[in-house]
């Protein structure tokens, strides 16, 4: 609290002195300047500064090392240092102390330290002090510090792309009517018309079909729905494709294909990866959210909305009632991050995870690199540091990590969800009852074990128990060795050896000789020369025990000698542990008059105990035990008709402390700046005020939600259509489909995307109907043949000319190759990790820690376990989406990775022979094969080359497997024509 | 034994109808060439008949090999060698321990004794007798500091130069920058990756592309089978061949059926590729045919030493194959909060003849100047002891060394205090070790760079410098 408040004092007076610098820098004048401090300044100052400081802070470093110089700080001329850098006004003349460039030389400051390869030599501390201590008189002249960004014109910036608010466009004309079916295709058209391209044919029928499948629900057509599309399409293309795409989109596979996009960009995973790859439990009821939102076709302003603050939005009373839990559930999107849970710096953590946060919803929801302002205003996009601390408040006002897993690694919140009061008093119940029980076993075993405890009293002579005895030191009490006197024993632990002891002092009834012996429990950790001092009637007799061995008697009793003892407490046996290595046992001491022991020397064995009957309590004991095994029954009884535990999410809460959040300086978590209050992005606001979080008691995150998805932001719906444009074209109208700001690429057609955005929203943000739109357009329809002109003119296919050719995902390969060998299990699957131990990776192998149930191999690929780090080797090489970050668009490779697993994975191998073993190696059976694995049928050429690869009878079968293999492998079955 | 790749530009395409840019976008073990043309048509030095060689500048070393000693081994039992420590053992620290440790403020001396080595005198503990006997051709640098007092943190910065966030790391920064030598086997391989600490990513691609990524052999310090996955195949090479035959003709057809297409060519390059690789790659990876002189060398006929002594010799064939960047990792066994003296005994032991097998090794075929060696952990441990005889984390002073590619032999770099517990002198950033090394493969730290998400990413962020004192 002190520290903050220092910080702020020292930022006013900052702001003060730099107010007056400033001023009197206009009227600065060489010609008033102190000659001798002038002379000081270039005969000690400057060589220092030259010396020292100019190699970074300098124009001349810039121009010599091609960069800005370090931390935008110039210290060769004094508006430079005026000005100051990232930090700020680097020298206060006159307060050498409060001097941010001072305190970095004099290296007080573990984050400013300066020059960073080590300190400078006291001396050179000293001229710098005093100079600045004096004035900080400085004749260098020089234009503007060069570095200092320009300032960020927001005004300015409201009025380009895309910050622009989105434009009603109307559809063009064209020159050619008759080509356009939709509004998409005059755009488009218009396009290729002006740069005189021509468009493709459509595509045929066959890749129609196949592109619709893959497309909307990531599955191929078989050869009966190839069938039933021709025929369809023979007679109206336009109506097969809406008939087919409408039986699509209502399909459950329709969310789990489309579902899977949206978790790439969630980054979802059910382990958190990072440093401590610890298992997720509840994500799965986030994927599940999102499947189902897709296919109930959630209108996105509401599902984004939900994934920010979906626990506010909703309470208990909302109708229906499961919104609540949905909305819990869905903010699992801010949970779902990769994070270093062991970083013991715990403010640092916080403000990482907050990052971690406030970029995924920069590039998921608007496009924007929002993780560059953490350090310093963005440096190519509108987006000053302040926007970013105003964001930042909002998520610091939320909880994310909660405790800790074990000492410095972090624990994560996990949200109760709403379940019926009926539900939830069951489970109260349940839980009193049983923990009722376990507080009465617990008692009735504590009572047998005290009545067995007094077993002791049948050993013969005299038995002092180690919790009698006097101790010495930390001693750990245990009974996880058993056979033992009394309630346990005690050990010291191996640890501060010398410095315990603990001394039984026996009551003697009678003076005379004693057999003593030391019981403990043995084993090969046990020091094997515990020093045992024994004080009797005619001295101190010293010795030592080897207490690896199994004791002489009883297993429990090793004697070490006889003695005379007086009656009263007046002798004593003593245990230490000094220059001992393995663990000191203490349980217990015996003294047997020796002349007991005398009687019969073959008895001796069974001496130790007293040849008293029936112990005193025997019936009672007997009872006890009924009365714990009834109880225990009951228990099991009881839990084994549990109520169901109730259901927990991966979710985001409301943080206890609610307030602002400070700029962290250069974005170190402890370089404390001002505090801004929350609030949102300027430039996506009409004006600075609409900016501003509204008065609220909580968090935030319900107002940005809201300012997120209103109609007039202009970021959400573009960024949104375009995304689904990309996965139904190949391309998006912006490519880089998570960046719209100045580095991305800008749009190819700026009036489609805001004509598509326009309807979306008007459409009640449905994107099964902006599938829709997008399917029945002619640019849908295309061929994606090569055409020697356009290749030319265009050859990424900017303009649309032609279908670009889509590469199958990860996801796809592996369902469809289950699905052509008929091993695809089309039920949904809950819970993926619900075996795996609390780390999810096992450290000595790398596997998996939890046995899947081996139904899951079957199952789709979305219903497969996450596993950061440990991703299946077959999503990875087809380009699985990198679950540590959020991925709009996965990368596309050709890799002999990629040829290698085709040729010699035995799940393809698999998968291709089971297809193979369903026919008869026949020409009818090549052509059905073409037909499933391709969706066409070969050419009469390639069926003569089919026949020939499979040759004689003899090699046929083995063949025929091969044959299909290699459909599979081949690049016709892994791409989207 | 290092051939030139065929997919360089200047070549003649492999087979007729394949345009370049498809060869270079497809061929993906020798991707770095097109990571390479992209960067120089950035800088305007596209075309330059010396590509490869010169990228920024002239290259020291062609190759890393780096030696990961994951958990952090101690520097004042190694290469750092403090009299005051000795002295002071048991005696209060004077000064500031860092935060967040659960060691003790009360010194703990080293329980091995130093001695001088070598022509340069430098120091080295008993503990790493066979080292020594190289001490002059080592660069000790005691000086470096890192971020991340855990593993999870420090590990990740000393691969990626992140303590957090999830970046490339430095063998895909390299592999990206300069490619393979040889177009048959991967540009950046790692030996027996640790699954622990961030497993994986710390030897990811994060937003690089893909094929920049490493691949595996073994795991946890151990080579296992010494295989690369989906490298074995049940066929015979001739009906491997039949069946390639088939799949490339379906692939031809598609590529005749759809017209020009770069990515289908990439696909049947990257088959041929592929079965280039099946043909090449288990030759290189098998041991066996070495004689038996050399694995004595490396330590193979010894159980102790055969682990890490497989993986030795492993890194000096796919050196040898054209390899760019290859890591050895102990997997996490240096990590002694307790039990000092037995742990480091024990990895000491497992490690020292192996490394001095391969130090010996390259320098007889001539291969150590082109071949950069980095031995160290993430980093180094505590002066100050924790429980009775171990050490914590210490990432604020702690040493690596180097070896050949372009460093100076014989030479101790930088300063720790007193007791070696902080760098305070010539101090080394990891950010600077990573400049230091891009700059011996001929790359500058601040020009290699890859645009993603809106701005440019570099293996040292915004920091790092070249700590030219070092280097030849």
């Amino acid at each position: 609290m002190t520290k903050s408040i220092f910080s702020l004092q020292s930022l006013i007076s900052l702001f003060v002195l730099t107010l007056l610098i400033s001023e009197h820098l206009e009227a600065d004048d060489q010609s008033n300047l102190n000659p001798k401090k002038v002379e000081f300044f270039e005969k000690q100052v400057r060589p220092i500064l030259v010396k020292r400081c100019y190699s970074c802070h300098s124009v001349s470093a810039e121009e010599s090392l091609k960069k800005k110089a370090k931390g935008n700080l110039y210290l060769d001329t004094k508006r430079g240092w005026v000005q100051g850098g990232d930090s700020g006004q680097a020298i206060l003349p006159g307060a050498a102390e409060s001097s941010l460039a001072i305190k970095a030389i004099r290296y007080s400051d573990a984050n400013l330290k300066m020059p960073p390869d080590g300190k400078l030599p006291p001396h050179e501390i000293k001229i710098l002090e005093r100079w600045v201590q004096e004035g900080a008189v400085d004749p260098r002249q020089g234009k503007s510090n060069p570095g200092l960004p320009s300032r960020i014109d927001i005004e300015k910036a409201r009025k380009q792309w895309p910050y622009t608010k989105i434009q009603k466009t109307e559809p063009p004309s064209t020159t050619d009517s008759n080509w356009p079916l939709t509004s998409i295709d005059r755009f488009i058209l218009k396009r290729l018309e002006d740069q005189n391209l021509k468009p493709n044919g459509d595509a045929s029928s066959t890749t129609l079909v196949r592109r619709l499948y893959f497309d909307l629900i990531g599955l191929p057509p078989s050869p009966d729905q190839i069938q039933e599309f021709e025929n369809h399409y023979s007679k109206s293309p336009t109506e097969a494709i809406q008939t087919t795409a409408e039986t699509l989109l209502a399909s459950p596979r329709f969310g789990e294909h489309w579902g899977r996009k949206w978790l790439d960009l969630a980054r979802y995973a059910d382990t958190n990866g990072s440093d401590f790859n610890a298992t997720f439990y509840n994500a799965w009821r986030y994927r599940d959210y999102v499947i189902h939102a897709f296919n109930s076709d959630k209108p996105i302003d509401a599902f984004i909305q939900e994934q920010i603050a979906g626990d506010l939005i909703y309470s208990e009373d909302t109708n229906p009632t499961e919104s609540h839990a949905t909305g819990i559930i869905a903010t699992g999107f801010l949970m779902l991050g990769a994070k270093m849970l062991s970083e013991r710096d715990k403010e640092k953590l916080t403000m990482d995870v907050v990052d971690e946060q406030l970029d995924t919803i920069g590039k998921v929801f608007m496009g924007l690199s929002l993780g560059c302002a953490r350090c310093h205003d963005h440096k190519f996009d509108p987006i000053p540091t302040q926007d970013y601390y105003a964001l930042a408040g909002i998520f610091k006002s939320s909880e994310t990590l909660k405790g800790e897993i074990i000492k410095y690694v972090s624990d994560w919140v996990r949200a109760d969800l709403p379940v019926s009061e009926q539900r939830k008093t069951e489970f109260a119940t349940y839980q009193k009852q049983t923990q009722s029980f376990k507080n009465q076993i617990k008692k009735l075993k504590d009572s047998i074990a005290t009545l067995k405890s007094k077993t002791p009293k049948n050993y013969l002579g005299i038995i002092v128990d180690d919790q009698a005895a006097k101790k010495v030191g930390n001693w750990k009490s245990s009974t996880l060795t058993p056979r033992y006197v009394g309630k346990g024993y005690i050990h010291d632990d191996r640890k501060a050896k010398g410095e315990k002891s603990v001394t039984f002092i026996p009551k003697i009834p009678e003076a005379g000789r004693y057999e003593i012996r030391i019981s403990y429990t043995n084993g090969s950790s046990r020091a094997n020369n515990v020093p045992v001092t024994i004080t009797h009637a005619d001295g101190i007799h010293k010795t030592h025990l080897n207490q690896v061995p199994l004791p002489k008697y009883d297993q429990l009793f090793e004697p070490v000698g006889e003695f005379q003892f007086r009656k009263g407490q007046k002798g004593s046996i003593k245990i230490s542990t000094e220059n001992t290595v393995g663990f000191v046992i203490v349980d217990a001491v015996q003294l047997i008059p020796v002349k007991l022991l005398t009687k019969s020397k073959s008895e001796s064995k069974k001496k130790l105990i007293s040849e008293k009957k029936p112990k005193p309590n025997q019936v009672k004991l007997t009872n006890l035990q009924k009365e714990l095994q009834g109880m225990e029954a009951q228990l099991k009884k009881l839990e084994k008709n549990a109520p169901k535990a109730l259901p927990k999410a991966l979710a985001i809460v409301e943080a206890k402390a609610i307030e602002d959040c400070q700029v962290r300086i250069r974005g170190e978590s402890h370089n404390r700046g001002k505090r801004i209050p929350r609030g949102f992005i300027k430039v996506l606001s009409s004006d600075d005020q609409s900016a501003l979080l509204p008065q609220t008691e909580k968090s935030g995150r319900s107002e940005f939600a809201q300012w997120l998805t209103r109609k007039d932001h202009p970021l959400t719906a573009r960024v949104y259509v375009n995304r689904i444009w990309q996965h139904l074209m190949g391309e998006g109208i912006v490519r880089t489909v998570d960046n719209f700001g100045k580095l991305g690429t800008p749009p190819s057609h700026p009036d489609l995307l805001d004509h598509l955005a326009q309807e979306f929203m008007a459409g009640a943000w449905s994107t099964k109907n902006l599938i829709r739109r997008i399917v029945k357009s002619k640019a849908y329809r295309l061929s994606s043949h090569g055409q020697s002109k356009a290749q030319v003119i265009d050859p990424e296919n900017r303009f649309l000319w032609r279908a670009h050719r889509k590469v199958l995902t990860a996801e796809s390969i592996r369902d469809s190759m289950l699905l052509l060998s008929g091993q695809l299990d089309l039920t949904p699957s809950k819970e993926p990790v619900k075996t795996f131990k609390q780390l999810a990776v096992d450290n000595n192998n790398g596997s998996w820690s939890g046995k899947l149930d081996p139904s899951f191999q079957f199952k789709r690929s979305i219903y497969q376990p996450v596993v950061r780090g440990a991703i299946p080797d077959f999503m990875t090489v087809f380009d699985f989406a990198d679950p540590d970050m959020s991925a709009g668009k996965r990368p596309k490779t050709n890799v002999p990775a990629q040829a290698l697993l085709l040729m010699n994975d035995p799940f393809v191998i698999d998968c291709a022979h089971r297809f193979s073993k369903k026919f008869a190696p026949n020409t009818a059976s090549i052509l059905y094969a073409y037909l499933s694995v391709f969706g066409r049928n070969p050419s009469p050429q390639e069926l003569r080359r089919a026949e020939n690869f499979l040759g004689t009878t003899s090699m046929r079968s083995k063949n025929w497997s091969r044959f299909i293999h290699a459909l599979m492998a081949s690049t016709e079955f892994r791409m989207l024509d | 034994m290092v051939r030139q790749s065929s997919i360089h530009p200047d070549s003649p395409p492999a087979s007729p109808g394949f345009s370049r840019r498809s060869l270079l976008k497809s061929a993906s073990c020798g991707f770095g060439y097109l990571a390479l043309t992209h960067l120089l048509a950035q800088q305007g030095l596209a075309n330059s008949k010396s590509i490869g060689k010169n990228l920024h500048h002239a290259p020291k070393a062609k190759r890393v090999i780096f030696l990961f000693m994951h958990g952090g081994p101690s520097q004042v039992d190694t290469f750092d060698y403090k009299p005051q420590l000795q002295k002071d053992d048991g005696k209060t620290l004077p000064f500031q321990a860092a935060k967040n440790i659960d060691a003790k403020p009360k010194l703990l001396k080293s329980p091995w004794s130093f001695k001088r080595h070598g022509k340069s005198g430098l120091w080295v503990s008993e503990l790493l007798p066979h080292t020594a006997k190289h001490i002059d051709d080592l660069c000790v640098i005691r000086s470096l500091h890192s971020r991340g007092q855990s593993h999870g943190q420090a590990v990740s910065m000393v691969h990626t130069g992140s303590d957090n966030l999830v970046r490339p790391s430095m063998g895909s920064w390299i592999n990206y920058g300069l490619g393979s030598e040889n177009n048959s086997l991967p540009a950046f391989v790692i030996l027996g990756p640790s699954t622990g600490h961030g497993g994986p990513r710390n030897y990811g691609s994060a937003f690089l592309p893909p094929h920049t990524q490493a691949t595996p052999i073994g795991a946890n310090g151990k080579l296992g089978s010494g295989n690369i996955k989906n490298l074995s195949s049940s066929l015979s090479r001739r009906d491997q061949r039949d069946h390639l035959d088939l799949i490339q003709e379906l692939n031809r057809n598609h590529l005749q059926r759809r017209g020009k297409d770069a990515s289908i060519e990439g696909a049947i390059e990257a088959y041929e590729l592929a079965y280039r690789m099946q043909g090449v790659a288990p030759e290189i990876l098998d041991l066996s045919k070495e004689p038996e002189h050399i694995k004595n060398l490396y330590g193979l006929e010894d159980k102790t030493t055969q682990d890490f002594g497989r993986m030795c010799l492993q890194a000096r064939r796919l050196a040898e194959a054209g390899v760019r960047f290859i890591e050895l990792s102990t997997g996490n066994v240096w990590d002694q909060h307790g039990g000092l003296y037995k742990g480091h005994e024990r990895n000491s032991k497992a490690t020292d003849k192996p490394i001095a097998g391969l130090l010996q090794d390259l320098k007889e075929r001539g291969m150590l100047d082109e071949t950069l060696i980095l031995w160290g952990g993430e980093f180094g441990r505590t002066p100050i002891v924790q429980g009775k005889d171990g050490r914590d984390h210490n990432p604020q002073g702690f040493t690596m060394w180097m070896a050949g590619g372009g460093v100076q032999g014989g030479l101790a770099y930088g300063e720790t205090d007193e007791y070696g517990y902080y760098a305070v002198q010539d101090k080394v950033h990891m950010h600077d070790l990573h400049a230091t090394i891009l700059h011996l493969l001929g790359l500058d730290h601040e020009r290699l760079t890859y645009h993603y998400a809106g701005r440019d990413f570099r293996l040292t962020d915004v920091y790092g410098r070249v700590v030219e004192d070092i280097i030849v």
